[in-house]
Parts: C-alpha cells; sequence; structure tokens
C-alpha cells in the first residue's frame, strides 16, 4: 500500500534527491562557463526521474494518500524553481502555479502551508525579474498574509520542504525546532523579497522598514554572518539620517558596532587574506557611516540654530523622544558614546565633533591615501567638514580663523599631491573649497578689524590682502581647468558647470573690491579687475540665456556694479586729483 | 555606476563629452530565409532611427529616435571611424582619456564593430583602425618621442583577469594611486612599436578569452572585454626640457544587453536590474539602492567596470558610445529597449559636487554696497559723463592649462653621447696613468724586489676596479639604448610608408567625413527650428490664417500626444504580454483542475 512508494524513496528515491539537492544548490557554482547551467540541468532530470517513478502510485492513490500528493507538490516546487534558475521562465512558472492550485486549499494544513509560501515566494520573484513588480508584491503579500493568518489558527510550525526529501530521522522535539526556524526563515526572505520589490515601487519608507524586519529577525533566528549584519545595519543608518532620524540611526550604528564584534573574537582561525581585508574594510565602513552620522547632526543642529534666529522663533521641539522600532541587543553603553539631540552650544558640538574626528581617523587606517585614493580624500573632505560645522558654533572669531585654517591646511595637502588628469573632478572640489575657505578666512578678519575699530594694522591690512588673492587664485584656477588644454576658456560651458563657475568669477570681482590698497592707482586698478569679473559674466550671460536664468539675482547685482563702478572711479579720481 | 558618472552630452558644443551613436547590422541570411521583416528605418542625414512595432495595430505611430549619428547596414566600419571615432583617439594622442563603449544584445555586432573580422582590412573595426592611426600619427611627428603600451582584460562575474598573463584565469585587483588612478595591480602591459606587434598582443588576447569555450557567444556575451592602449609622449620645449603627456583609450566590448542583470556587472545602475536578490547577504544592495542619490552616499556596491573606468569618465575624458541593435522583427523589444538605454546615455549628467551658492548674506552685502555708491554718488552731484569708462578688459591666464608631468631620465636626453665619449677619455686617460706608473716600477731598479711585488699588485688591483667600472658603464649605455629602442620617434624608428597621394586622399576622406557631421547638425537643427517656428508664431494676420496655423500646431500636438500615448501603452502591453502568455496556459490547467473537482 502506501509504504510502497516509501519503500521505493527509502531505497532510492532519498539518495537521488539528496543528488539533485547537491548538484543543484553546490555543484551548480563550480559549473563551467562555457556550461553555466550544468549541474542544474543534471539534478532536474534526477527529480523528472523520481517524479516519473512515482507516477504510477500517484495514480493509484491520490485519493488516500495526502503526503505523496504534497510530495509530488514539492517535486514541482524544486522543479519550478530548477527552470526558473536555468532562465526557461515559462516553464518554471507553469509549476509553481501547479504547485499554488494544489496546495491553496491546505495552505493552513501542517503538510502544505510552507510549500504553499515557498511556491508563491518563488512566483514573487519570477515576476520581478519579468519587470513588473506590482504582481511580484501581490504574490509577496499573500505570503505574508499566509504567514500570520498561520500563526494565529495553527498551532505547531508546518513540515518544512526539505523535509519531504529525506527520511524521517529527527528526533521529535529537534524536529519541531527545526520546523519552526524553516518557517521562520521562509517568512523572513518574503520580508526580503518585499524590501527589493518596494525599492523598486519607489516606496523608499516600506522598503526601509522590510530591511529592518529582515535584520531584525536575521538577529532573532542567529541567521546571519557579523560582517554582513554589522555592514547592513550601519547602511540603514545613513537612511534613518537622511530623514533625520537620529536616535533611530544611532540605535542602527551601535548594533552594528556590537555585531561587528562578533567577527574578531573568533579571528584566531587561519582566514584568508581576503577575508580580514574584508572585516578591515568592514570595521572603516562603520566608523564613516559613524562621521556621516555626527557630520549630519552636526548640520542638522546647525540649520535648525539658523532657522530659529532668522525667523525669530524658538527653536523647534526635538522629536527625539519619538518611540521607534529597535533591534533586540543591549547597546546603550554604545549609544551613549554620542548624543542624538540637535546640539546647542560650542560645547555639545564639540564633543560630537571630537567623535567625528576619531572615526574619520580610525577609517583612514584602512583608506589610505595610496592605495584608496577617492575614499581617502572624502574622508579628507569630511574633516574639513567636521571643522566647519565646529566653527559655526565657536564664538571667538581669532579661533575660529584658526579652525578654517586647519581646513585649508588638509585640503591642499591632497590636492597637491592629486594628478588632475585623473582626478579632475576631485581636484575641482577641493579648489573651490578651498577659495572659498579663503574667502571666508578673509570676511572673519574683516568683522575682527571692525570689532577692534580704529585704523587697521599694516599687518592686518596684508594679511586680508594676501587672503583674497589666495582666494582669488584658487577660484581661477578653479576656472582654468575647464580649458580643456587649449589656452583660452571655453566660448561655452557645460551646463551643470556654468553656475558654479560664473559664481567663481562673481566672488572673485568680490575679492578684487576687498583688497585694502595701498593707494590710488592700485585701487583704481582693482576696481577695473572687479569691473571685468562682472562684465565678463554680463557678456555670458548675453550669450547665453539659460546661464542668465541659473544666475538671476548675481546677475541683477553684476549690471548695477558695472554701472557704478566708472562712476566710483571718476570720483576717485577726482578726489585724488584735489 | 557608469550612469550616474557619465558627463553629459551636449550635440555640437565644445563641451560635449558622451556622444552616442547607433548602429543596426544588416539582416542576416538566416533571417532573410526564416523571413523576418526589416522593421528599422534609418535616415543616415537626420541623424535618426525610426522602428516600427511589427505586432503593432497599423494607427500605432512608429518610434523615432534622433543621435548624434546613425548608422544603417550599409555603414563601412572605415566610414565609422573617421566620423565617430578619429577625433576620440586623435585626443588620446594628444593626452586625453578617451573611452569607446560597444552596447547592444548578443549578435547584434558589438565585437564587430569593435574589432571585425581578422585578414580583411575593409572590415577591419575601431581597434585595429586605432592602431593604424596612432602608428601612423607617429610616422609623421618630429622632435616627439612616443611610447605605446597595450593591455587587455575581462570581466567575468565581477573577476578582473589577464587576457595577456601565462595564467589568464589569475584573478586581479583594482587598486587606486593619488598620481595614475585607478589601476589593475599586476596587470600586464606590452610596449609595442608597431602596427604589426599590438596586432599580435590583441590576438593573443582574443584567443586567451575563447580558450575553453566551446560556444563563443555564450562566454564573450556574459563577459565585458577592455582592452586598453596608453600613449605616452614626451616633447622637448624651447628651453630643452622634457614634457610628458600620457592619454589613455579603453576599448570596451560591453558583455550582451540582455545578460547584464545576470552578471552582476553592469553598465547600468543596479536599480536598473531586474533578477531579484536571493541571498540574504546581499541585502545590503537593496538598503544601499535606497541611501544612494542622497547626500550621505558611500559606494558600496562598485561595480568593477565602472570603477576601473571611472577616471575616464571624468570631467576631462571624452567617450563614445556605440549602441548596436538588430534590424529584425523578432528583435523588437530588446533593439527598443537598446535605443530608450541609448536615449538616456544621451542626457547623462554628471554632478559637479560643488557648493556654489554664495549665501543670501553675500547678496545683501551687495545690495548694500550699491546702495551706499548710489547715494555716495548722488550727494557729491553726479561727475562727467565717463566715457570708456567701460572698457571692456577681461584678463586671461596664461595657457599653462595643461597637464604635465615632470619628464624622467629614462626619455633619453641627446646629450648623453657627449657624456659617453668624456667617459671614455676619462677612462683612456686613467688607464694611460697606469701603464706608466708600471713601467716607472719595473725600471726603478732600487727597490727591492719585494716592494716592487707590492706595488705592482696595487697596480694590478687598479686596473681591473677600472675594467669592471668601464662594464659597469657599458651595461648601462646598453640598456639605455635598450630602453630608447622602445621609444618610438616619427621618422626615425617609424617610417609613414604613405605616399602624398594617400595623404591627401585621407585628408579628403576626414574633410568629407566632416562635412557630413556638419550635415547632420545643420538638418537636425533645422527641424528643431521648424518645430518651433510653428509653436511660436504668434501674429496672425487673418482669422483664416489663425485657423490654419491652429489646426496645424494642433495636429502636430495631436501627433505628440499619439506617440506619447503609444509609449504609455507599449510599457503597459509589455507587462501584460507575460501575463497573457500565461493566461493562455493557465486556462487549460484551470479547466482540467474544475473537470478534476467535478469528479470529485
Amino acid at each position: 500500500m502506501a509504504s510502497e512508494w516509501k519503500r521505493f524513496l527509502e531505497e532510492e528515491g532519498y539518495e537521488k534527491f539528496k543528488e539533485a539537492m547537491r548538484l543543484s544548490d553546490e555543484d551548480s557554482k563550480d559549473d563551467p562557463e562555457d556550461d553555466p547551467f550544468r549541474s542544474k540541468y543534471r539534478s532536474r532530470e534526477i527529480l523528472l526521474e523520481v517524479k516519473e517513478k512515482l507516477k504510477p502510485h500517484l495514480e493509484k492513490f491520490r485519493e488516500q494518500d495526502q503526503e505523496l500528493v504534497f510530495l509530488d507538490c514539492v517535486i514541482d516546487l524544486r522543479l519550478g524553481v530548477n527552470y526558473i534558475d536555468t532562465e526557461e521562465l515559462h516553464s518554471g512558472e507553469e509549476y509553481l502555479i501547479k504547485v499554488i492550485e494544489c496546495t491553496e486549499k491546505y495552505k493552513l494544513d501542517k503538510n502544505a502551508a510552507d510549500i504553499y509560501l515557498h511556491a508563491l515566494n518563488n512566483l514573487g520573484i519570477l515576476w520581478f525579474g519579468r519587470r513588473n513588480p506590482e504582481k511580484a508584491l501581490s504574490y509577496l503579500l499573500k505570503a505574508e498574509e499566509l504567514y500570520f493568518q498561520y500563526k494565529k489558527e495553527v498551532d505547531g510550525p508546518p513540515k518544512f520542504v526539505a523535509e519531504y526529501l529525506k527520511s524521517a530521522e529527527d528526533e521529535k522535539e529537534k524536529l519541531e525546532h527545526l520546523r519552526n526556524a524553516n518557517f521562520e526563515n521562509s517568512y523572513t526572505h518574503t520580508l526580503y523579497y518585499m524590501a527589493q520589490v518596494y525599492a523598486k515601487l519607489d516606496e523608499s519608507e516600506k522598503s526601509a522598514l522590510c530591511c529592518h524586519k529582515t535584520l531584525q529577525r536575521q538577529l532573532d533566528a542567529h541567521k546571519y554572518t557579523p560582517l554582513d549584519w554589522a555592514i547592513n545595519a550601519a547602511t540603514l543608518s545613513q537612511y534613518f539620517v537622511t530623514k533625520d532620524e537620529y536616535p533611530q540611526a544611532r540605535h542602527c550604528l551601535a548594533c552594528a558596532e556590537v555585531i561587528f564584534e562578533e567577527i574578531q573574537f573568533s579571528e584566531n582561525e587561519n582566514v584568508s587574506e581576503d577575508e580580514k581585508e574584508k572585516v578591515q574594510q568592514g570595521k572603516a565602513d562603520i566608523q564613516r557611516c559613524w562621521a556621516k552620522y555626527g557630520l549630519a547632526l552636526l548640520e542638522f543642529s546647525k540649520d535648525r540654530l539658523l532657522k530659529a534666529t532668522e525667523e525669530d522663533t524658538p527653536l523647534d521641539p526635538d522629536e527625539s523622544e519619538k518611540e521607534f522600532e529597535k533591534f533586540n541587543l543591549e547597546v546603550t553603553s554604545r549609544e551613549e558614546q554620542i548624543t542624538c539631540k540637535p546640539v546647542r552650544d560650542f560645547e555639545e558640538a564639540r564633543n560630537v565633533f571630537l567623535r567625528v574626528q576619531t572615526w574619520i581617523s580610525g577609517a583612514k587606517e584602512f583608506y589610505v591615501f595610496d592605495g584608496r585614493c577617492t575614499d581617502y580624500i572624502e574622508l579628507v573632505q569630511d574633516h574639513s567638514k567636521a571643522f566647519k560645522f565646529l566653527a559655526f558654533f565657536e564664538l571667538n572669531l581669532d579661533r575660529q580663523c584658526k579652525m578654517h585654517k586647519r581646513r585649508a591646511d588638509m585640503l591642499l595637502e591632497v590636492c597637491n599631491e592629486l594628478n588632475p588628469q585623473h582626478y579632475l573632478l576631485i581636484v575641482r572640489q577641493l579648489i573651490y573649497e578651498l577659495a572659498e575657505i579663503y574667502s571666508g578666512i578673509m570676511d572673519i578678519k574683516y568683522m575682527i578689524l571692525k570689532e577692534e575699530g580704529g585704523q587697521p594694522s599694516i599687518h592686518a591690512i596684508k594679511k586680508i590682502n594676501s587672503l583674497a588673492l589666495q582666494s582669488i587664485q584658487k577660484y581661477q584656477a578653479y576656472i582654468d581647468s575647464f580649458k580643456d588644454n587649449k589656452p583660452d576658456l571655453p566660448d561655452e560651458y557645460p551646463e551643470l558647470d556654468t553656475r558654479p563657475i560664473l559664481v567663481a568669477w562673481f566672488c572673485m570681482g568680490r575679492l578684487y573690491s576687498k583688497i585694502l590698497p595701498l593707494n590710488v592707482r592700485e585701487r583704481l586698478d582693482n576696481i577695473k579687475k572687479t569691473e571685468a569679473c562682472y562684465q565678463y559674466i554680463i557678456d555670458y550671460c548675453k550669450r547665453h540665456h539659460k546661464a542668465a536664468e541659473c544666475m538671476r539675482a548675481e546677475l541683477e547685482v553684476c549690471e548695477e556694479m558695472v554701472a557704478l563702478l566708472p562712476l566710483k572711479m571718476e570720483k576717485i579720481r577726482q578726489e585724488a586729483e584735489i | 555606476t557608469i550612469l550616474s558618472k557619465m558627463p553629459k552630452l551636449k550635440p555640437s558644443t565644445s563641451a560635449e563629452c558622451v556622444k552616442v551613436v547607433v548602429r543596426c547590422r544588416p539582416l542576416d541570411e538566416k533571417e532573410i530565409r526564416d523571413g523576418h521583416e526589416r522593421i528599422v528605418d534609418i535616415d543616415v542625414n537626420k541623424g535618426c532611427i525610426t522602428i516600427h512595432n511589427p505586432k503593432g495595430s497599423n494607427t500605432e505611430p512608429p518610434r523615432n529616435f534622433t543621435f548624434d549619428a546613425v548608422y544603417d547596414w550599409n555603414s563601412k566600419q572605415r566610414d565609422l571611424y573617421d566620423e565617430t571615432f578619429r577625433d576620440l583617439v586623435q585626443s588620446v594622442i594628444e593626452g586625453f582619456n578617451g573611452t569607446i563603449f560597444a552596447y547592444g544584445q548578443t549578435g547584434t555586432g558589438k565585437t564587430f564593430t569593435m574589432q571585425g573580422p581578422k585578414n580583411d582590412p575593409e572590415l577591419r573595426g575601431v581597434i585595429p583602425n586605432s592602431f593604424e592611426h596612432i602608428f601612423q600619427h607617429i610616422a609623421r611627428t618630429e622632435n616627439q618621442q612616443y611610447l605605446i603600451r597595450a593591455s587587455y582584460l575581462e570581466i567575468y562575474q565581477e573577476e578582473i583577469r589577464d587576457l595577456l598573463a601565462k595564467d589568464h584565469t589569475k584573478r586581479l585587483e583594482l587598486k587606486e594611486r593619488p598620481d595614475t588612478g585607478v589601476y589593475v595591480k599586476d596587470l600586464s602591459s606590452f610596449v609595442t612599436k608597431s602596427v604589426k606587434e599590438i596586432e599580435h598582443v590583441m590576438n593573443v588576447g582574443n584567443q586567451n578569452r575563447a580558450v575553453g569555450a566551446t560556444d563563443m557567444n555564450e562566454h564573450s556575451s556574459r563577459s565585458h572585454a577592455i582592452f586598453i592602449i596608453t600613449i605616452e609622449c614626451s616633447t622637448e620645449d624651447d628651453e630643452g626640457e622634457n614634457h610628458i603627456r600620457v592619454g589613455r583609450l579603453n576599448l570596451v566590448d560591453l558583455a550582451g544587453s540582455e545578460r547584464q542583470s545576470k552578471t552582476g556587472a553592469t553598465g547600468t545602475r543596479l536599480k536598473e536590474a531586474t533578477k531579484i536578490n536571493l541571498s540574504l547577504s546581499a541585502l545590503c544592495n537593496v538598503i544601499s539602492a535606497l541611501v544612494d542619490g542622497k547626500s550621505t552616499h558611500i559606494p558600496y556596491r562598485d561595480a568593477k567596470l565602472t570603477r576601473l573606468l571611472q577616471d575616464s569618465l571624468g570631467g576631462n575624458a571624452k567617450t563614445v558610445m556605440v549602441a548596436n541593435i538588430g534590424p529584425a522583427s523578432y528583435n523588437y523589444d530588446e533593439s527598443l529597449s537598446t535605443l530608450r538605454y541609448a536615449n538616456r546615455a544621451k542626457a547623462i549628467k554628471n554632478k559637479p559636487k560643488i557648493n556654489e551658492d554664495p549665501k543670501d548674506a553675500l547678496l545683501r552685502e551687495f545690495q548694500e554696497e550699491i546702495a551706499r555708491l548710489k547715494a555716495h554718488l548722488q550727494k557729491k552731484g553726479g561727475p562727467k559723463k565717463s566715457k570708456g569708462g567701460k572698457k571692456k578688459r577681461r584678463h586671461r591666464q596664461t595657457a599653462d592649462g595643461e597637464i604635465i608631468s615632470e619628464s624622467e631620465d629614462e626619455s633619453g636626453d641627446d646629450d648623453e653621447e657627449g657624456d659617453v665619449n668624456d667617459e671614455e677619455a676619462y677612462m683612456n686617460e686613467q688607464q694611460q696613468k697606469l701603464e706608466q706608473q708600471k713601467e716607472a716600477i719595473l725600471s726603478n731598479q732600487s727597490m727591492l724586489q719585494e716592494e716592487k711585488d707590492r706595488l705592482l699588485e696595487e697596480v694590478r688591483d687598479r686596473e681591473n676596479k677600472l675594467q669592471s667600472e668601464k662594464e659597469a658603464k657599458e651595461a648601462l649605455a646598453s640598456k639605455i639604448k635598450a630602453m630608447e629602442s622602445k621609444l618610438l620617434v616619427g621618422g626615425k624608428n617609424i617610417v609613414d610608408h604613405t605616399n602624398e597621394q594617400q595623404r591627401a586622399l585621407e585628408q579628403r576622406r576626414r574633410e568629407i567625413s566632416d562635412q557630413k557631421r556638419r550635415e547632420r547638425e545643420i538638418q537636425q537643427k533645422l527641424e528643431e527650428k521648424e518645430e518651433k517656428a510653428v509653436e511660436m508664431e504668434e501674429g496672425f494676420q487673418s482669422l483664416q490664417q489663425e485657423v490654419d496655423i491652429k489646426t496645424k500646431k494642433l495636429k502636430k500636438l495631436f501627433a505628440k500626444l499619439q506617440a506619447t500615448k503609444q509609449e504609455i501603452a507599449d510599457i503597459q502591453e509589455e507587462h501584460s504580454k507575460e501575463r497573457q502568455n500565461s493566461c493562455k496556459q493557465l486556462s487549460p490547467i484551470v479547466v482540467k483542475q474544475d473537470q478534476h473537482s467535478d469528479c470529485e
């Protein structure tokens, strides 16, 4: 009777299944490039062969023996997945649909629920592959629905797919545990697929939620590789950073740090260089994410204060008390290393700054200048940014100057080493930032003069003039980088660069007017230079109307200034003659 | 990711960075035999390509795309090179970085475009044509030394392999240096001195690419191949200083576009790849996609291909993309998707990350300054009209924008010879001195034999030293010579064999291709203008005219509406097609199922 087909399985069926699974899941990884699906095809043949052998039994016992029917479904499910893996989507779909039809009415049956869930998951994958995320989502939502319904209505986890393909030998208790783990894992996959589908549908919030849940479940089930998990949690924190949800971002990072350390404890075994490097990179990346978190928090705090002063309103109450989904880890001590609330004064800002600085130098241990240049420079730029935000909270003008000077020094150091032929875009960014820093320091020096009152010292004048000239030189270098190896500037700049370039001209014009002249002649010369810069902008905008649109406010100023400056010069001349 | 880094294309301006051209191959014999229809129309002069939906209804308008250039099935490899690639290769010789991509479905002629069949000079592809171009250029220059190196690699499933190394299955790593940018560690590179040599390098690589693959197309459709030519040029300026320029040309044969989602390394953003990640460890792809594009992006998922080409895609590089398509009706979906991709590539923007906004405070400062000036001037009474006060003055920085690095001593100075002569004279002198000493010692009778021997020994010792010094010098000289022989100098160790007539012919050909390009641009502009004219017509002389014009406008807009509608319908259809198919297959099963349950 029923034992007939079971005997067949015991005698050869299970052996065959085992081989088919091994071919499909392990051997297939080593298939040669010119025959990429060799093992998959072999696996398919074996499955078809067993299915064929079971057919007579199935015909005989279909009505009485549900177990056999479900076994047939499992084989179909495996076949469906096999066809999809080998890019025969249509056949794969047929098998999966058959499985769904067969098991749908038993979906709350212990023996069929997992099969049904697997089929739904795979149909989700299939339709996503066919660029139909909506349809994929409908299958995955069904899977999710089943999971919850089953959990609510049925007692005990379902028999899992792989169980059908081997002889029952596990003890009952262990089996129960395995079943539970497998069922939960199936649903974790559902969530993970949903994360991808939502991302495709531009529902980033839902996608992030699914990612979060996936991580949570991996953690709860102890089914994760520490490195991957930590990197994922750290990256997820960046999503929350962009949403200004700092408490949650911080929580993710703290958890990433804790899980990451699990790797370091088991590092005594002999690991390949490759693996070691990956771990080092992971560490550096988590530190970078921390640094980005700190920077974002500082910037957010700065904008918040600016907004409050400009609108003359009290600070928005910060919403950091908001409840959020937490991972199941004890990380309070790690969270306490940095605040998650917007900072309000220099002292608070300095604490954040110091942490950021430590993280950046930590990351620099892996991202070295010679070898991982682009990343290193990005770290330097972040460091400069950290100083910039800190300077905002600094009330002492002299110390503000020193901070900006530090920025200029660190940027100059890398900028001078870079070959602009290979790093043109980065070099441009660096030069531009340098120009901004020099003129920024100059502005602060002016403020100091004003505060001090009275006649400026020769030294102060010299300082201001040299800063203005340094800034001008950097702006000019930035503009010259568009010459394309030719002697003259191009007649038209690339569209997206137009505004930065014209703003550079604009700033140069202003800087010439800021130079404190020693005599009338010099004064007139500088005014002429200023005028020339503004005139350049006007001429350019006349030739290119698109440029005029993106420079409207500055253009107006230029036009007025160009009209006024000759009069001013005339006046200066007259006064000098008197 | 390539797309985000590719600079924006602007047709026919000096700032042009990405040029996109489309090439359609002819129907092959099999397709003709099987009775497939050609569904692609090409207007070479206008740079326009039209594709008809073979399954669409009659009312469905065909789809139009305009590119920098389009090439139909009659196009010649040579014309393609002269019109589209020659300028790019020329800039590489002048020290720029340049990249040529071939994109498209497997079997549409990417490899044909890049390489062409062996042994047929007429059908030579871009790569061999660029060889000839480069070496011909060198042969015609004077006072310049060149060093040409070639490398060949392949990226298969995110692994880089050296196609020229003995063990080409070894995995290579990407590294980055501040002075030379991204590079492949341990990638072999061969100095080549002639077209023949570099062709040999290419052939060796091609063979290695094919080794082990029973079905060449299967493998090549899954891997990206990059042939890299580095051109170093050293010129001496008036002050006798050497300047070196380095240009790099990347010739990229991309994996078949239909495979891109499977090979992992793609030219598209991962977001656009459709294959769902199966392994949970790939969760990071999803998460970083969520973060991507926002300010705090950290690039976790760099593809090898894009990283390797990143400095080529930077602001100072030139890029040409050739999209290849097939003309047959059964290729409709793939061809359309290739054209759409190419169309998107035209509009790629390269975001400069520069904080260029002068804060409001700055503008306010200016407003105040202006107000102050005005007030000041009014108070004192306006001065005389200052004529010529508005003289335009523009300062131009001297043209030192070139990127030039100091030469190194390996470039072999001319005064080397003089040095060698001096050296010889010195040696001879020393030798003579020693001889004299020897003589003196021997002839000196008053010395003890012992003493004599000792002195002679000493002299001999010095002689030996001198000898080995000389040998070392010679070894060095021959080394220098060997290095020099790798350098190419026009007219010296590479001779231009073409005669005047041929040169004139080439010149003419270039002129023609320039002319063609200009014509195409003018055509495109004309079209644009016509369209605008219709829209901009505003002054109506009579009601009748107004009606006419409005009708015309309406018609035009209606056509546009139809086209847009079509676009939407297409996409919808694309999605539902597969659904319908499966429904069809589904119904018999459902019927069976029903019967089955009826039996029960």
